[in-house]
């Protein structure tokens, strides 16, 4: 059995090292010029959005969450990959890894603090982003849902763990800063077209394009949308944490049918996380620092 | 393997990165107690050989041990005796060095208290909260000297440790390692610095191509090599009628300008001395220069220093 075999059976856990390199990526990342940016971005896109979509005042906090769903389906990917596809192969380039894996400090500890400590940075980013201006928009014009909102940012998050997920992945796997990069853009670019790609399916496969417009897309259609576009799920999710069923965005009409709920899409949302993330440790438990 | 007379033993260490041979079955001892010098030529494999050392990178075959301990079988408890500073790394930009200290004795379990006394070891109390990205290259290398002393670790493993250091810290960091050693601090040192490793070393490693060259004692090296002194005379007249009357004596020497240089073994210098002076020849200045590391080191190692070895894979 290759040294390589024997470490993928040996793991070490302990709860007190995870939470140190999760302090570690937090500190470390909270000060990322990336996350500040999307940040301030989040609060003025929000703002901006209800206002036009108030018609020159601040809209109320549902209109403007569906007028949002579209850029922050665009702008979370960026903003995870950004964090995760430069941790493990930029760190190994620059050595920093090496150190800190010579301390007595697990692989599986490393990995998984480091997706802990940059969820965090994700987490807080979005908190604060739609927060601040989720608080300002209801304490101007109030609103009816405040729990649809708070299901709309933790929904966010989630979707930002998705692409974590896969760009440490990304990054654990591949050899250089670089090729992790590249992984990346072929991520967000894939995040962007996987629905379109879905839709051109059902095109060339004998659907129209009315089916769009009157809302009546078919199950399998759904189906493959909610499984296979991480941006599609969140944008139904957020509609069923309003206690949508209907809606209209960048000129779709969707009715949400009755199979697909919040927690297949939870669970959904789930499988997306942890796939790629023990892919993406497998590959870092295995491979040369 | 149980001799817990040593730190560091490998036993047939091999590493390939695709069609390259890293590491071709390299046998290592390091005593407790030791200043280790591991010397080779840019590529020789060094860096991969302490990877392995350390568990960081897995060798193909072989076993590292540790304190008697298969590193790889072993928990990581095991590296939490061992200080580690890698050749030119950088730390986290965004850190401030206190913090950068304060996480690593986290690791390690050591008292945060420690860590402003190592900054003020290497001289960077001053920017105790200045971050990691304002630093030079030197006040990195400095606080990577001073994570790995974090916890007064047994064994000390640097992989160019005065590399981007200026003479000053440079002089301060021997001084550490001397006296870190001095207190029973294993060290295993990697260096391309010989006269560096010529100072600090009791023992050698010489690494070529991925294949251990030889491993022994400085002094047995330089002896093993058949490395005489040199006596370098100035001859104030007729330098070349002294150097033909050397040669024909049986000395082998060379001249450059009036300086004459020759080879002799230790009780031959007075003999050379009064050989000139009888014939006449007027010595103005001489001096003795011992054999060097890096006269042996180049004698090991010529100028064949091509393919093997450390390899960034691709």
């Amino acid at each position: 059995m290759l040294v390589q075999e024997e470490m993928l059976l040996k793991t070490e856990f302990s709860l007190s090292n995870i939470k140190t390199i999760a302090k570690k990526e937090f500190m470390d990342n909270l000060r990322n010029n990336w996350v500040i940016i999307m940040t301030i971005l989040f609060i003025i896109l929000t703002l901006v959005i209800s206002f036009v979509s108030g018609g020159g005042s601040l809209g109320d906090v549902e209109v403007t969450v569906v007028g949002l769903l579209a850029i922050a389906s665009a702008l979370i990917p960026i903003i995870a990959i950004m964090l995760g596809y430069n941790t493990i192969s930029g760190e190994v380039e620059s050595r920093s890894l090496s150190v800190v894996q010579s301390y007595p400090v697990s692989r599986e500890e490393v990995y998984f603090g480091k997706f802990l400590g940059l969820g965090s940075v994700l987490a807080v980013s979005v908190l604060l982003g739609f927060g601040i201006s989720g608080l300002v928009i209801f304490a101007t014009v109030g609103g009816t849902n405040p729990a649809g909102f708070l299901v709309f940012i933790f929904l966010t998050m989630l979707l930002g763990l998705i692409y974590l997920s896969m760009s440490l992945s990304f990054s654990a796997i591949l050899k250089r800063r670089t090729t992790s990069l590249y992984a990346g853009i072929g991520l967000f670019f894939w995040s962007m077209i996987i629905g379109s790609v879905i839709t051109g399916i059902h095109l060339g496969t004998g659907g129209s394009f009315a089916d769009f417009q009157s809302g009546a897309i078919p199950d399998w259609l759904w189906s493959a949308t909610m499984i296979l576009s991480p941006a599609d799920m969140y944008q139904s999710a957020t509609l069923l944490g309003f206690n949508l069923r209907t809606a209209s965005i960048t000129g779709f009409s969707l009715a949400i049918p009755d199979f697909i709920s919040m927690t297949n899409l939870l669970a959904i949302f789930l499988l997306w996380i942890i796939i790629p993330l023990v892919v993406g440790y497998y590959f870092y438990k295995k491979r040369d620092i | 393997m149980s001799d817990s007379e040593f730190v560091i033993q490998t036993e047939n260490l091999h590493k390939s990165f695709k069609n390259v041979k890293a590491v071709q079955g390299v046998n290592l001892t390091v005593k407790k107690g030791d200043v280790y010098g591991f010397l080779g030529p840019n590529g020789a494999g060094k860096t991969t050989t302490i990877k392995m050392l350390l568990g960081l990178t897995y060798p193909d075959s072989g076993t590292v041990f540790i304190n008697n301990k298969n590193i790889q079988k072993s928990g990581v408890n095991l590296r939490a005796s061992i200080g580690y500073l890698p050749e030119r790394a950088q730390l986290y930009k965004n850190l401030t060095a206190i913090q950068t200290l304060n996480f690593f004795a986290e690791l390690r379990n050591v008292d945060e208290k420690e860590c402003d006394e190592l900054l003020n070891l290497v001289g960077l109390s001053k920017w105790r909260d200045a971050k990691v990205g304002t630093f030079s290259k030197g006040m990195v290398q400095l606080l990577g000297i001073g994570q790995a002393l974090l916890g007064d670790p047994k064994l000390l493993i640097l992989d160019e440790p005065t590399s981007g250091l200026d003479p000053r810290w440079a002089r301060v960091l021997k001084d550490i390692i001397l006296e870190k050693n001095q207190k029973g601090t294993t060290i295993f040192f990697s260096s391309h610095l010989l006269f560096e490793v010529q100072e600090l070393c009791k023992k050698v490693a010489i690494l070529n191509k991925g294949q251990l060259v030889i491993e022994d004692t400085v002094d047995k090296i330089n002896k093993g090599v058949h490395l005489n002194p040199k006596l370098i005379l100035k001859i104030k007249k007729n330098p070349k009628e002294a150097l033909k009357m050397l040669m024909k004596t049986g000395f082998d020497c060379e001249l450059a300008g009036n300086q004459l240089t020759v080879l002799v073994e230790a009780l031959e210098k007075t003999k050379v001395i009064n050989l000139l002076e009888e014939n006449g020849f007027i010595i103005q200045d001489f001096k003795t220069q011992e054999p060097s590391l890096e006269a042996a080191f180049m004698q090991y190692i010529g100028d064949d220093v091509s393919a093997g070895g450390d390899v960034i894979e691709n």
